[in-house]
C-alpha cells in the first residue's frame, strides 16, 4: 500500500535536490574557510577588474585635462590617491564578500543537514515498510 | 475586508493548484515587457526589434530561469547599442559590469529585481519601488534600486539623443566617450531619483520593522511621502525639471501597491493584540503579540495554525502563564481544588506560573543559561480549563538537561521532542478549528454548544500535550 507520508517526503527531497539542493551540495563540499576565502579572492579580482576599467575610462575621457596639468608632483599624488581609493574599495568588498559567503555557506549547510535528516527518515520508513511486507 | 480575504485565499488556492503554469505566464509577461521596452526604446537593429523577436524571446524565457532573462536583456541592449555607436555600447557595458560586481555576483538568484526598477520607471511609477522593496526586502535592496535608476536613465538618455551619437564611429571614439559620459552620467534627474528611492526604501524598511500598529500602512505612506519630498527638494536644489502631475499619480499608485502587498503578505488582527511582561534570570521581556488574520482556518500553514511559536519560546510560555493568571482571576469561586496545579517535582513551579515568570535559577548564570538565543526556557505553562500545569525545559544538550534537572525543572525535554509537541499541537488545533466551526452552529435541538470553541481547543490541546509528556490526566486521577 502507498504511504502518503513517504510520497510527500520523497517529493520534498526530490524538489530540494533538483532546485536549491544542487548548489547547496556544491557549496557544502567545501570547508567554510576555503569556500569563503576562495570567493573573497574572486571578489577582489572582480573589483580590481571593475576598478581598472573605470579608471581606464576616466583617463580616456579626461586625458586632455590630465596631460595639460601634468607634473611629476601631481602624478605622484594621483598615484597615491588611486592606490588609497583602490585599497578602500577592496577592503569594503572584502568585508561584504566575507559576510555574504559565510552566511551562504552556513545556510546551505543547515539545509543540507535537514536534507540528510529527512533522507535517513525516509530510509527508516522504507525499511519499516519492507519489514511489514 | 472578509471579501478581500476570500479573494486572496481564492488566488492563493488557484496559484497552489496551478503554480507551474502561473510561473510560466508571469515570466512570459515579464519577458514581453522587458524585451518590448528595450526594442521600443533602443530599436537600432531592425531585425532584433521586430515584434516576432520580442515575442519569441519572451516565449523562450518563460521556460528558463529569470537569471537567463536578465543576461538575455543585457545582451540585447549591448547588441542594439553596438549598432548605434561603439562608445555608447562601451559605457553601457561598463555600467552593467559594475552592476554585476556590486550586486549580481552576491545574489545571482535575485538579480532579476534589477529589471523591475527600469520597468517601474517605464510605467511612471518609480515610487512603487521603495515601497515594494522596503516592505518585502532588506536594506541591501538599495543597491538594485540605485543601479536600476542609473540603467533606466542611461538608456532613456540614449533614446532621447540617439541622433547625436548615431554618427560616432571608431574614428572619434574618445570624443564620443567623453561627450556621452559627461552628459549621461551627470544626468541630475537620475541622481535625484536614486537618492529619493534609496532614502524612501530605508524609511519604509525602518518603519515596517517597528512594532507599531498598522506598520505596513504607516511605512508605505511615510516612505512614499519622504521619497516625494526628497525628489522635490533635490530637484529644486539641482534645478531639475520634474513632472509634478506624474509624480502625484506615482504617489497614489505607490500607496496602492503598498496596500495590495499588505493584503497579500501581512494581514494582522490588531484588535486582538496582547501584551505581556515576564522575566528570566538574564532579561526582562516586554512582549507584544499580534495575531495573524485568516478568513479560512483550513488554508493556514500548519505551523502557524496553532501558535507554535508561542509554545516554543519563552514568550509563549509567559503568555500561557498570563492566561492562567487571567483565568484564575475570572474563576475565583472554584476554589483551591480547581486551581491549576503542576504535576511537578518542583514545589515552586505553580508559583512561577501564577507570577507569569519562568523558573529561576538560584545563583544566576550557569550551564542551563549558556547559549543565548537557543530555544530553551524553563517555565510553567498553566492551562486553566483542565487544571493542568505542565513544566517544560527545552534544551539542546544533555549537559543542559542535567543542569536543568539539578535546578529542579519539572520535566526535561529535548528540542526534537519540543518540535514533535509543537507539530502535534498544530494538528490538534487544526482538527479542533474544523470541529469548532461545525459545532458553533446551533445543533439539532436548536441550542448552541455549552463550551466555546476556544475552550474546546484548550482542553483537547492540553490532553494531547499531556499524553505526549506522559502527564495524562486520567492516569493522574487514577493515581
Amino acid at each position: 500500500m502507498l504511504s502518503q507520508e513517504r510520497i510527500k517526503l520523497m517529493v520534498r527531497l526530490s524538489t530540494y535536490e533538483q532546485g536549491v539542493g544542487k548548489n547547496d551540495i556544491k557549496i557544502s563540499s567545501y570547508y567554510k574557510k576555503d569556500y569563503v576565502s576562495f570567493n573573497t579572492w574572486m571578489t577582489i579580482l572582480w573589483v580590481t577588474l571593475g576598478y581598472a576599467v573605470i579608471l581606464g575610462l576616466y583617463f580616456l575621457v579626461s586625458a586632455d585635462t590630465i596631460l595639460a596639468a601634468m607634473t611629476i608632483e601631481s602624478l605622484r599624488y594621483m598615484g597615491i590617491a588611486i592606490f588609497i581609493i583602490y585599497g578602500i574599495v577592496v577592503a569594503v568588498f572584502c568585508i561584504i564578500g566575507n559576510t555574504v559567503y559565510k552566511r551562504k555557506h552556513e545556510r546551505s549547510k543547515e539545509r543540507i543537514k535537514q536534507y540528510y535528516k529527512e533522507l535517513s527518515h525516509l530510509e527508516k520508513q522504507l525499511r519499516k515498510e519492507a519489514e511489514e511486507a | 475586508m472578509s471579501t478581500i480575504n476570500e479573494r486572496k485565499i481564492a488566488i492563493q488556492r488557484f496559484y497552489a493548484r496551478n503554480s507551474l503554469q502561473c510561473n510560466i505566464i508571469l515570466r512570459f509577461v515579464l519577458g514581453l515587457i522587458v524585451f518590448g521596452s528595450i526594442n521600443a526604446n533602443l530599436g537600432f537593429l531592425a531585425p532584433a526589434s521586430s515584434f516576432l523577436v520580442t515575442f519569441g524571446l519572451a516565449v523562450v524565457m518563460a521556460f528558463l530561469p529569470l537569471l537567463i532573462m536578465v543576461f538575455a536583456a543585457v545582451l540585447l541592449i549591448i547588441i542594439q547599442l553596438y549598432t548605434l555607436a561603439i562608445p555608447i555600447m562601451a559605457v553601457t557595458a561598463i555600467v552593467f559590469l559594475v552592476a554585476f560586481i556590486v550586486y549580481a555576483r552576491f545574489t545571482p538568484n535575485k538579480c532579476w529585481v534589477l529589471l523591475l526598477v527600469p520597468i517601474a520607471f517605464q510605467f511612471n511609477i518609480p515610487f512603487a519601488i521603495p515601497v515594494a522593496f522596503g516592505l518585502l526586502g532588506v536594506p541591501v535592496m538599495v543597491v538594485p534600486a540605485i543601479l536600476g535608476s542609473v540603467i533606466y536613465h542611461l538608456l532613456h538618455y540614449i533614446h532621447l539623443t540617439e541622433a547625436e551619437y548615431a554618427a560616432t564611429g571608431l574614428a572619434d571614439i574618445v570624443g564620443g566617450l567623453a561627450s556621452f559620459i559627461n552628459s549621461a552620467l551627470t544626468n541630475q534627474t537620475m541622481w535625484v531619483y536614486a537618492i529619493a528611492l534609496s532614502i524612501g526604501l530605508l524609511v519604509v524598511y525602518a518603519l515596517r520593522t517597528r512594532s507599531i500598529d498598522h506598520n505596513w500602512k504607516v511605512a508605505t505612506i511615510a516612505g512614499v511621502i519622504v521619497s516625494f519630498v526628497i525628489a522635490l527638494v533635490a530637484g529644486a536644489i539641482l534645478k531639475v525639471e520634474l513632472r509634478i502631475g506624474w509624480m502625484i499619480f506615482d504617489v497614489i499608485i505607490a500607496i496602492l501597491v503598498g496596500l495590495i502587498l499588505e493584503v497579500l503578505f501581512h494581514q494582522m488582527d490588531y484588535k486582538n493584540t496582547e501584551f505581556t511582561q515576564f522575566e528570566d534570570e538574564e532579561n526582562y521581556y516586554y512582549v507584544k503579540v499580534v495575531p495573524k488574520k485568516f478568513a479560512d482556518v483550513s488554508v493556514m500553514p500548519a505551523a502557524k495554525r496553532s501558535g507554535t511559536q508561542r509554545l516554543a519560546t519563552g514568550a509563549g510560555i509567559g503568555i500561557a502563564a498570563a492566561e492562567a493568571k487571567k483565568a484564575q482571576a475570572q474563576k475565583p469561586a472554584e476554589g483551591a481544588s480547581t486551581q491549576p496545579r503542576a504535576r511537578s517535582t518542583n514545589p515552586n513551579a505553580h508559583k512561577s506560573a501564577s507570577n507569569g515568570r519562568s523558573n529561576r535559577k538560584p545563583g544566576g548564570r550557569g550551564a542551563a543559561s549558556s547559549g543565548r538565543g537557543k530555544v530553551k526556557t524553563s517555565s510553567v505553562a498553566a492551562r486553566p480549563n483542565d487544571k493542568l500545569v505542565s513544566a517544560m525545559k527545552v534544551t539542546t544538550s544533555s549537559a543542559e538537561n542535567q543542569a536543568a534537572a539539578d535546578l529542579g525543572a519539572t520535566m526535561v525535554i529535548d528540542s526534537e521532542q519540543a518540535q514533535r509537541l509543537a507539530a502535534r499541537k498544530s494538528a490538534v488545533m487544526a482538527k479542533n478549528a474544523q470541529s469548532a466551526s461545525r459545532s458553533s452552529r446551533p445543533n439539532s435541538y436548536g441550542k448552541s454548544p455549552s463550551i466555546s470553541s476556544k475552550e474546546a481547543d484548550r482542553i483537547l490541546l492540553s490532553r494531547s500535550l499531556n499524553k505526549d509528556l506522559g502527564l495524562d490526566q486520567s492516569d493522574h486521577n487514577d493515581r
